[in-house]
């Protein structure tokens, strides 16, 4: 079934479109809300209530094309991660504070994928959540601010910030390796 | 971007393309689930918004008419309102009786005259009908006073009679016995001779002459004592 029928049946109600829309979205989204939550557990209960989120909103959504139907899902994923963890951040925020005099500005060239992920989720929640909405996910700062209820400044230090820390580690695993 | 966040992004898309939900069915189950309990519970809140709408629309409009009503009350209300505020102004423009003393100077021992109406009620008939009734009466009494001085003079007049029968039948008996003493003796009531002949039966008989001893009337020569004690 094609992608615009299947969400135009899903959002009539469908039981059997709405089974298939799940199906065919669900394993993804679940990789975006581990990403986001806490544990598993958590990244599990995100995940039902922004299915439930989207079954809901389904009908009013205007389909232009599968990416930006596949955005909008994250999105729905996403804030639905931070919302219980939204007070929590903007606490970590305020308290995270790195020497970044100690670091030098080292890029990794090449590394394992699984070593990196293991990396980044390494990195403190603050500066984990703000790094992965904009380099893995591609959300602007304003964006980011606005999602996480930070201010652009803020979001803008701590994803260097992150990157920074991130560095760091990657020396220190791997060795300086270039430029 | 650097190649870190490039390299990042890729490990991270390259995570979720492999990534497969554990329990995925349960997941899915759970969903419909809820999804279903949520429409029965939409549809309940459905019906309820159009009974509540409806109770909403019945109460605006009962409002509005409420509210026309009570326009239109206060409207007569003012209406009202200035009719007696008119009629209290008017009241107020009326003039009002007063009493102020009055400096009259009479001269001592001179009698006055005044004409004094007095009603009185004179006795007199006023209306016509009364007058009638009056007039009617008065002759009633005179007529029965009449007819009392008729019956008493008739008594006077029986008893009168009867005192003449019974001298008629005492000279009658006195002429019976001088006709024993002086018979065929010629009887002279003036100077001239009346010849007495044979003694006949008075013919004439008229109502006037008959005596009646008693009173009680009887039928012709039936029985009738007055015939029997004047017939011989």
């Amino acid at each position: 079934m094609k992608v615009q029928k299947l969400i135009h049946n899903s959002a009539k109600g469908d039981q059997r479109a709405q089974k298939q829309f799940f199906d065919r979205y669900a394993d993804q989204l679940f990789a975006v809300a581990k990403r986001y939550a806490v544990s598993h557990e958590l990244a599990e209960e995100a995940l039902f209530q922004a299915f439930l989120k989207i079954f809901e909103k389904l009908p009013e959504f205007e389909f232009i094309n599968e990416t930006a139907f596949y955005g909008w899902l994250k999105r729905i994923v996403i804030n639905q991660c931070l919302m219980s963890r939204r007070k929590e951040l903007n606490t970590l925020y305020k308290l995270e504070t790195i020497d970044e005099e100690r670091y030098d500005t080292l890029f990794y060239e090449e590394s394992n994928h699984e070593a990196l992920i293991e990396l980044v989720n390494e990195l403190p929640d603050g500066y984990r959540t703000v790094f992965l909405m904009n380099a893995v996910d591609g959300y602007a700062h304003k964006e980011i601010a606005s999602m996480l209820g930070i201010t652009e400044n803020t979001s803008r230090s701590q994803f260097f910030k992150a990157r920074k820390l991130l560095q760091k580690k990657i020396n220190k695993e791997y060795g300086q390796s270039g430029t | 971007m650097g190649n870190l966040e490039h390299n990042i992004k890729e490990a991270f898309a390259a995570q979720d393309a492999n990534s497969k939900m554990a329990n995925k069915e349960e997941l899915w189950s759970r969903l419909a689930t809820t999804m279903h309990q949520r429409k029965g519970v939409a549809a309940f809140w459905r019906v309820a918004a159009v009974f509540l709408g409806l109770l909403l629309g019945a109460g605006v409009f009962a409002g509005i008419g409420n509210r026309a009503k009570q326009q239109a009350s206060i409207e007569s209300l003012t209406i009202e309102r200035q009719r007696l505020l008119t009629a209290v102004d008017s009241l107020k423009l009326l003039q009002l009786a007063e009493k102020e003393p009055v400096v009259q100077v009479v001269e001592k021992e001179r009698i006055v005259y005044q004409e004094k109406i007095v009603c009185k009620n004179t006795g007199k008939p006023n209306t016509g009908w009364e007058q009638k009734y009056l007039a009617l009466s008065d002759s009633i009494h005179q007529y029965s006073k009449t007819e009392d001085n008729f019956r008493q003079e008739i008594e006077n007049l029986k008893k009168q009679l009867a005192e003449s029968e019974q001298q008629v039948l005492a000279l009658e008996k006195q002429l019976a016995k001088d006709e024993g003493g002086q018979q065929s003796a010629p009887f002279e009531l003036k100077s001239e001779r009346i010849q007495l002949d044979i003694q006949k039966k008075p013919t004439v008989k008229t109502p006037e002459m008959e005596m009646k001893v008693f009173q009680k009337s009887f039928i012709e020569n039936r029985n009738n004592l007055n015939k029997n004690i004047f017939n011989k």
